[in-house]
């Protein structure tokens, strides 16, 4: 492969390729004349494996090219020293030079220019070099048998569509994403019951639902046998006392984080009312009752430690029938959910 | 030389899309599939029915933790109350307004139950005779102690479970008694008969 004069890349600009270029070039050189038959220009062979080759070529002179003509440029634009290579300096004809200032910007300039064609030339390379080659193309008679320079290490592994390491990659990143999204979604609590119902009650009050209806349910698949009071708990600034009356079998009080977790449950029975009363404590103040002082009667109440400072009380109770309801009202009524009185100032 | 480029190009972007698709799509679909429907190590099956074992329980799994956020549930502890719930008949085909259903609860004897028919969305279907389940205290037996709730969009003798049109339904059946439970959830587990589901005809 000749360059033509008009390109040839002064000596001042010579570009330093990358070694894997300068390798191939020097196995193809070798290659072409150890076998002794005189080289056709590479448009001249037909198969693919050759157009392949010259557009390889093609891509290197293209490389080689780009920094005389930012020279070329730099000139123009009174960039560089007025001196060309060729031109004959003698010792009384002193070239016009450039300030200082600017033959550094000029040689920056230039060796900017210099880099990224090489840079540029070289990732050519490599892109042409990795494309899949057509190895099926009929050979024609009376052509050169083209030396491929291609390394055999980089001819093995050209990458095809189902590479293992893609397709392992991809199981990993599905897995990580599987795991993302399944633990995220409890700590977002986004669409949670907690976060659904929490606009609708106030902190520490207990609020009775009617009776659940088409359009008018507190919650996707709420019973519509079963009749609802809820608290929203906080117990940042003091404990929370719930007291319910659970008569009989159906009837139930339970906590829960704002995660859904029911971390208490106290069930009605077959053997009559239940009444129940206890102090919702945070995990700090488990040893109120330890407290020297007045005592009054909620320290008396049993404590239920929470693991959130806030969370949710409900009281369910079943619609045994219609003639029955307002009774089961009034039974429901009865639950309460308020701050603990510790809460007031001693007097 | 412009169809080498085309032929790159198009390679990188089918790599690409592969990747996305077993990545993404994978990742994505299959935590979906399995807080959505559960698997055998979340759920316990009894014929049509299905139910979360560890969901309300603080040591739940995530896929449980994640279904009681995604589905705004508040459930009570499986060691007390169990929810079932059913899409499909005892023959796997779909439960849908446009077929009449029997359900057989004869062999249902936990002390308190309810029995509730909602959409696909988990809301209750509006109709006229403002039916929208049956428990313990309201089914009507027969003489010989069997009871069957029909579920169809017409009106039906006896124990008849509205269904209008409201498309794709899902049937819940809540158990709130520790002792029924205890059994259903004891080592080995001792299912006790759930309500067959029986299609009786389509329009």
């Amino acid at each position: 492969m000749t360059i033509a004069p008009e390109n040839q890349p002064s000596p001042q600009t010579t570009p330093e390729l990358p070694a894997t270029i300068r390798e191939r070039l020097k196995a193809q050189t070798t290659a072409t004349a150890s076998t002794g038959q005189p080289v056709r220009s590479e448009a001249a062979t037909a198969p693919a494996n050759s157009r392949f080759q010259e557009f390889r070529a093609r891509v290197r002179r293209a490389g080689a090219t780009l920094v005389p003509m930012a020279g070329q440029m730099a000139r123009r634009l009174r960039l560089r020293p007025q001196v060309r290579p060729t031109d004959a300096v003698s010792p009384d004809q002193s070239p016009q030079r450039v300030t200082p200032a600017k033959n550094h910007v000029a040689g920056r300039a230039l060796a900017a220019a210099r880099a990224t064609s090489v840079r540029i030339g070289s990732t050519l390379d490599a892109i042409v070099t990795r494309m899949p080659s057509n190895r099926t193309a009929p050979r024609t008679r009376n052509t050169v048998q083209t030396f491929d320079a291609t390394p055999p290490d980089l001819k093995e592994a050209r990458p095809s569509l189902f590479a293992a390491g893609m397709l392992l990659t991809a199981v990993v990143t599905a897995g990580l994403i599987h795991l993302g999204t399944t633990f995220a979604i409890p700590l977002l609590g986004a669409g949670s019951a907690y976060a659904t119902l929490k606009p609708a009650l106030p902190a520490n009050r207990m609020v009775a639902f009617p009776v659940q209806a088409p359009g008018r349910q507190i919650l996707p698949f709420a019973s519509p046998d079963t009749l609802y009071a809820i608290c929203r708990f906080d117990i940042a600034a003091s404990p929370v006392v719930v007291r319910a009356l659970l008569p009989g079998i159906g009837w139930s009080l339970t906590l829960y984080t704002p995660a859904g977790d029911n971390f208490y449950a106290m069930p009605g029975t077959v053997n009559g009312p239940t009444d129940v009363a206890f102090m919702v404590v945070p995990p700090t103040d488990r040893m109120l009752n330890m407290m020297p002082g007045a005592r009054r009667e909620e320290m008396k109440l049993n404590q239920v430690v929470a693991p959130t400072r806030e969370g949710l009380a409900v009281v369910r109770a079943p619609i045994k029938s219609a003639a029955m309801l307002d009774e089961t009202r009034r039974e429901l009524s009865a639950s309460s959910c308020k701050t603990s009185e510790l809460a007031a100032p001693v007097r | 030389m412009i169809l080498n480029a085309i032929a790159a190009f198009l390679h990188l972007t089918i790599r690409g899309a592969l990747f996305l698709a077993i990545a993404v799509f994978g990742g994505l679909g299959t935590a979906w599939a399995l807080i959505h429907s559960g698997s055998r190590l979340t759920t316990v099956t009894s014929g049509p029915w299905m139910s979360w074992t560890a969901a309300g329980r603080m040591d739940a799994d995530p896929y449980t933790r994640a279904n009681t956020v995604r589905t705004a549930r508040l459930p009570i502890n499986p060691s007390l109350a169990l929810t079932w719930r059913a899409e499909n008949d005892s023959d796997g085909a779909r439960i849908h307004s446009s077929c009449a259903y029997s359900i057989d609860m004869s062999l249902l004897d936990a002390a308190w139950w309810s029995l509730a028919v909602y959409d696909d969305r988990g809301a209750l279907i509006s109709n006229p005779a403002n039916r929208h389940g049956f428990n313990a205290a309201t089914l009507v037996r027969n003489a010989d102690g069997t009871a069957t709730i029909v579920l169809a969009r017409d009106a039906r003798p006896g124990n008849w479970l509205p269904t209008t049109g409201a498309g794709k339904v899902t049937l819940l059946l809540d158990i709130v008694d520790p002792v029924w439970v205890a059994t259903a959830t004891s080592d080995p587990p001792k299912l006790k008969p759930l309500p067959a589901i029986s299609r009786i005809a389509c329009r």
